[in-house]
């Protein structure tokens, strides 16, 4: 029996004022799986993460996906004023999750992020690489079936992306693509895909 | 109560804002009905706190957008695309948060901070002119200075000791045929017609050569003081008159690109504008009376809502006066600069 693809991308190009931004890409992935997608900057990773979310509409070829998405957002935007925990707990409520578990999915995803010491801190006090660390938490509140990441490493120090890498490595069923650039430290996160490439650099 | 609901509110109402109301509808309430420094008015009460729901209101629309830069929307479309919880809880919360509002305001009228006048209507000298017809009858003008409420009746006096006609043959006729018949002894009551309120005046015809004379002094014009289920009626309607100056107000701030203390006293002006009754007085010349006649212009261009903001002692005069197509042509206006304000929005953050 063969298995239904979590994500699927067909010959799926950007466009954007009439102008072709990428090459058009083929991609799939089952559950379990990972995947990372390499490109420059002005590539359209943030474009292509945001169509694969379904945030913006296809202008060529399709996408289809199964379940929920946690999606990590290159430039995340954060309610200020709640703490780590009460934005979670709201967030875990918005997916449906039901009330029994939501004490305890919370408190697993700040522990895998260790987020634990600012649990009680409002998002707004939080320096860069916290907040990063809030990013990624919120993409995994809750197990969702696919984690679409836009370079996930950044501001993150060396025990954040250990962090990262285990969050990943026990991801278990969830299915995880990464966009990133070379050489910035995701290249070991996952098998490369394919590259992102401008119709000029073909 | 749930996550989402309890943050939305918290969002909505931090306790800076829940002091700044509760003080608010205490500073209402003394402003409106303390013995000393009081307007004695229910009617400036409602107006005072017509003014809450719609900071309320604002407050929401402002956290509403940030909740929308901050991506609430989106997050609830990638965890479950069908799920409506976040604009339901939304809607609960706002809800919520109104009626407590309005509970709040309530609160000095069940306590007994408002106390009930005396009279239970107020009543109004007339002005009245006698006119003498072609055909020798006489007719009774009575102008009744402004529109009224169509609850208004109209006391007269009459002195018999002349009279012609027999108190079984007497009447009193209005142009529309309707008629009243005078008892010796008694005060004539006279209820106004729709279109006598909505013009302020009314015109009475004794039978010909009757010999009744009419006691102008004595004349006077009740209007019922609306009682406490009118309340809703009188706050929606004060509600409707600042709504729109609100809403023009953030129109002048963000589309006129001017400071937020130059258009406070643009806002001023239009609602001054707005609720000074239009009298029929002559205003002569010269630079002062050609500066009140421009404003005279001004306020005509305007829809007639004086009456929406019906505020002093007086305010049973007021209330209920304002056609249902003034309203609903004050309110358009407020959309228009809502719509207008909506679109000049401040740049996103972030």
């Amino acid at each position: 029996m063969t298995q239904s693809p979590v994500l699927e991308v067909q010959q799926l190009g950007l466009s954007r004022g009439g102008r072709s931004l990428i090459v058009p890409l083929d991609l799939q992935l089952l559950a379990g799986e990972r995947g990372l997608l390499h490109g420059g900057n002005g590539s359209g990773k943030t474009t292509f993460m945001e169509t694969l979310c379904g945030l913006l509409p296809t202008t060529e070829g399709s996408v289809h996906h199964l379940g929920r998405i946690g999606y990590v957002p290159q430039e995340p935007n954060f309610p200020d004023h709640l703490t780590c925990t009460d934005y979670l707990k709201q967030l875990h409520q918005l997916g449906g999750r039901g009330r029994a578990k939501r004490k305890a999915e919370v408190g697993l995803t700040l522990q895998q992020f260790q987020l634990q010491k600012h649990a009680f801190d409002c998002i707004g006090s939080l320096s860069r690489g916290w907040r990063q660390r809030m990013n990624l938490a919120r993409a995994w509140l809750g197990s969702p079936e696919l984690l679409l990441l836009d370079e996930p490493q950044t501001a993150l120090d060396p025990s954040g992306m250990s962090a990262l890498r285990e969050a990943i490595a026990q991801a278990g069923q969830s299915a995880v693509l990464i966009v990133a650039p070379q050489g910035v430290g995701c290249d070991d996160l996952a098998p490369l895909l394919a590259k992102l490439q401008t119709p000029e650099s073909v | 109560m749930s996550p989402m609901l309890r943050g939305f509110l918290r969002e909505v109402l931090p306790w800076t804002w829940q002091l700044f109301f509760v003080l608010a509808v205490f500073t209402a309430a003394s402003l409106s009905f303390d013995a000393s420094l009081g307007a004695h008015s229910l009617g400036t009460y409602l107006a005072y706190l017509s003014l809450l729901p719609i900071a309320l209101l604002f407050r929401i629309g402002t956290v509403l957008d940030r909740r929308a830069q901050q991506g609430w929307p989106q997050q609830e479309i990638l965890r479950d695309p069908t799920a409506r919880k976040a604009p339901l809880t939304e809607m609960v919360a706002s809800g919520i948060l109104l009626s407590g509002v309005l509970l709040l305001g309530m609160a000095p009228l069940a306590t007994g901070f408002y106390a009930m006048p005396d009279a239970s209507s107020g009543l109004y000298p007339v002005h009245v002119e006698f006119e003498n017809t072609a055909d020798g009858t006489e007719r009774w003008l009575f102008d009744l200075g402004s529109t009224v409420p169509t609850t208004a009746r109209l006391h007269l006096t009459l002195d018999w000791s002349e009279a012609t006609v027999s108190a079984k043959d007497a009447k009193l006729q209005a142009p529309d045929d309707r008629f009243v018949k005078p008892v010796p002894g008694e005060l004539v009551h006279w209820s106004v017609s729709p279109n006598e309120a909505r013009v302020g005046k009314l015109v009475l015809q004794p039978n010909s050569q009757s010999g009744l004379i009419l006691r102008k002094q004595l004349c006077r014009l009740e209007i019922p003081r609306p009682t406490a289920d009118a309340l809703p009626r009188l706050l929606f309607h004060q509600f409707l008159f600042f709504l729109p100056l609100f809403a023009i107000l953030l129109a002048w701030f963000r589309c006129g690109r001017i400071r937020g203390t130059l258009s406070a006293m643009a806002t001023f002006t239009i609602a001054s504008l707005a609720a000074l009754p239009l009298s029929p007085v002559d205003l002569g010349s010269g630079p002062v009376a050609a500066l009140a006649k421009i404003l005279v212009l001004l306020k005509i261009a305007l829809p007639p809502v004086e009456g929406l903001l019906a505020t002093g002692h007086r305010f049973e005069r007021l209330a209920d006066t304002t056609p249902d197509l003034g309203s609903l042509s004050w309110l358009l206006l407020g959309t228009l600069a809502l719509w207008l304000a909506c679109r000049r929005r401040p740049a996103r953050q972030g």
